[in-house]
């Protein structure tokens, strides 16, 4: 789309009068409106239909101190903060010779007046961190300085990001990235400046718009967790079939270093706790010769599933889902071969497809201006992922071994241990909420900053579950939210990560629900379903103690403690 | 594109109601946000690139239709 009709296309949506389901506030210290068009096309594509103010012109600290200001009145969901250091050091010389804690002062006035309006108005803060300003009254020489600009918007960029970064509620964009990738060249507009105060040029409006939008999905929206990889002309050159396994590209001069260069990439994905696996039409013999190749950088046990065979890929991918337990919508497909990508694309919609290009070196920039792999930071539960699953296969292999489905159960000595979360545990809890679908009561997704308030509200129950079993530490995997009413419990949340169910934790929660409630004096437990597109085993569960109708409260019948789980 | 279309879809006034004569003083919807709307979209449209000045004086359909001929765009 080009800017122009991403222009008129948020016109259309404005006019449509289509309810919104997001308020976004915008303060700046400059005229920010060309961005809006941008912003609302984005978040509407990216399925958050969107309402967006533009506060009034560079008096961010003022609308954000000032509970009855325009901003405050409008009360957004998202807010977003975006300063220049342009204006921040605005009556000031530039920085030569002077302190730099003198520059980064306002900019970190900016940052605690966000930080403290998006807690009081529970909003998401999405903080634009400035770029370095352009102007250099020495030129080339302010490289020499350890005080110059771009030493010293350096210190101010960094200060912010200390103070900003890993806050639950508070996401970072960074403007560098914007203007690097636009080129500074096109990046900036000094006659709007001049006449209007805009900064920028239309393309930069149009990206910010876009990473903002694609930043709000990430901390909405669960990750792709699963890179599935081709393996003839993807992760090395030519085709093993013909090549032969010793013949295949893998050198150090040439296409076979981009090839390593590509494998080495996965390993760091795998580090952030993406899973990898393989899609390959070959026989399996010739594969795993090659991967016997010394110069192989990836190795078979790096990968957490396979399908080498002569079936469609789709089927391959279909088959790895169910066996990871994940939804397609998890996977990222990689093959050279447009026609696989096609019938990968045609059958499973949901997948995202990249096609490794003819010339193996430009591997990076395809797969990273796609976005699909962007992710936040991981948390320790996304780093443990990976050794789960090789855990959850040698667990499956001792379920085809085991007598009794008892005998399993005892022989897996789990463990389970619900607590009340503390200040530090509310990440996790919001990571739960917001991206648990299988074993979920009624995917009611609250934010981070509303789980923090129901934490701290004496009215309602809040607990985490951590289990772990004889194979692996899951981490905290589950959480529950209960209040209780007059004369019954009313369960809010219940929910367990799909990689720990069937092992009888989620009746040890229902069970410790009742015997909390037992001791605050209530007989009653009373939970309604609601049917989400996924929630199938909650619902299956919650059937089967009770509550057979979905949208209709009912009482839980008795839940014991299950005789193989240890209490820790 | 015609340069009435144009005018017509930024400004979201009916084409027919455009002539050269149509200002910022006569439209309501042609503040100064749709102004830099305007400019953006002539100059991503036609390719051209107006000065400050230019960008300031432009106040009517038929300034906008004279600058961009002094550019060798006729519309």
């Amino acid at each position: 789309m080009s800017l122009l009709e991403t222009r008129l296309s948020w016109q259309k949506i404005a006019r449509s009068g289509r309810a919104a389901e997001l308020k976004v506030a915008v303060l700046a210290t400059f005229t920010a409106n060309p961005l809006t068009p941008y912003l609302g096309v984005a978040l509407e594509d990216a399925r958050f239909p969107a309402e967006i103010m533009i506060g009034p012109y560079d008096q961010i600290v003022q609308e954000c101190i000032s509970d009855d200001g325009e901003t405050a009145r409008f009360g957004p969901d998202l807010l977003i903060i975006w300063p220049r250091l342009e204006e921040l050091w605005g009556g000031r010389p530039l920085p030569l010779t002077g302190e730099a804690a003198l520059y980064t002062k306002d900019a970190i006035e900016v940052a605690e007046a966000s930080l403290e309006a998006a807690r009081r108005w529970r909003a998401t803060l999405i903080f634009i961190l400035p770029a370095i300003p352009e102007i250099r009254a020495i030129g080339v020489g302010d490289a020499c300085s350890q005080t110059g600009v771009f030493a010293t918007a350096t210190v101010a960029r960094e200060t912010l990001r200390l103070r900003l970064a890993g806050r639950r509620g508070v996401l970072l964009l960074d403007m560098e990235e914007i203007i690097r990738h636009t080129g500074s060249a096109h990046a900036y507009n000094p006659r709007m400046l001049a006449l209007a105060r805009i900064p920028f040029s239309e393309e930069v409006f149009n990206l910010a718009g876009q990473r903002v939008a694609q930043l709000f999905g990430l901390s909405r929206q669960a990750a792709r967790k699963v890179v599935v990889v081709d393996s003839d002309n993807t992760l090395w050159g030519g085709v093993v079939g013909e090549d032969g396994p010793d013949g295949v590209d893998l050198g150090d001069n040439g296409p076979g270093e981009a090839y390593r260069a590509f494998q080495s990439y996965l390993l760091e994905l795998r580090r952030a706790g993406v899973l990898l696996a393989l899609c390959s039409k070959n026989d399996e013999a010739d594969v795993w010769e090659v991967f016997s190749r010394p110069e192989m950088r990836l190795r078979r046990e790096d990968l957490s599933s396979w399908r080498i065979g002569w079936q469609p890929k789709s089927i391959g991918l279909r088959e790895m889902a169910d066996e990871f337990d994940l939804g397609l919508d998890s996977f990222v497909f990689i093959d050279d071969n447009p026609a696989e990508i096609a019938e990968v694309q045609a059958s499973l919609p949901e997948v995202a497809c990249i096609r490794m290009p003819d010339d193996p070196v430009d591997w990076m920039s395809a797969i990273q201006s796609t976005g699909v792999l962007d992710r936040l930071p991981p948390t320790q539960e996304d780093l443990n992922r990976t050794t789960h699953y090789e855990q959850e296969r040698v667990r499956r292999e001792l379920q085809t071994r085991a007598t009794s489905p008892e005998d399993y159960l005892a022989g897996l000595g789990v463990k389970v241990r619900i607590f009340t979360p503390t200040q530090s545990d509310i990440p996790r809890l919001a990571q739960l909420v917001a991206k648990t679908n299988q074993f979920n009561l009624n995917c009611k997704r609250r934010g981070q900053a509303e789980l923090a308030e129901i934490c701290e509200d004496g009215n309602y129950w809040v607990r985490l579950v951590h289990t772990q079993d004889r194979f692996g530490d899951y981490g905290v995997v589950g959480g529950m939210i209960a209040k209780p009413d007059s004369d019954c419990v009313e369960i809010d949340t219940f929910m367990l990560s799909c990689r720990a169910l069937g092992r009888g934790v989620e009746q040890a929660m229902a069970a410790y629900l009742f015997e909390e409630a037992a001791r605050a004096g209530y007989s009653n437990i009373v939970a309604e379903v609601i049917e989400m597109p996924r929630n199938e085993p909650a619902r299956r569960f919650f059937a089967a103690s009770g509550c057979e109708v979905a949208g209709v409260a009912s009482p839980l019948t008795r839940i014991e403690w299950p005789p193989h789980v240890e209490r820790l | 594109m015609k340069l009435e279309e144009l005018f017509a879809i930024v400004l979201e006034v009916p084409q027919v109601e455009l002539t050269d004569l149509s200002s910022q003083a006569s439209l309501r919807s042609w503040d100064s946000f749709a102004h830099i709307n305007i400019i953006s979209t002539l100059e991503e449209t036609y390719g051209v690139r107006f000065t400050t000045d230019e960008i300031r004086n432009m106040k009517s359909l038929g300034d906008a239709r004279r600058l961009l001929g002094a550019k060798g765009v006729t519309v």
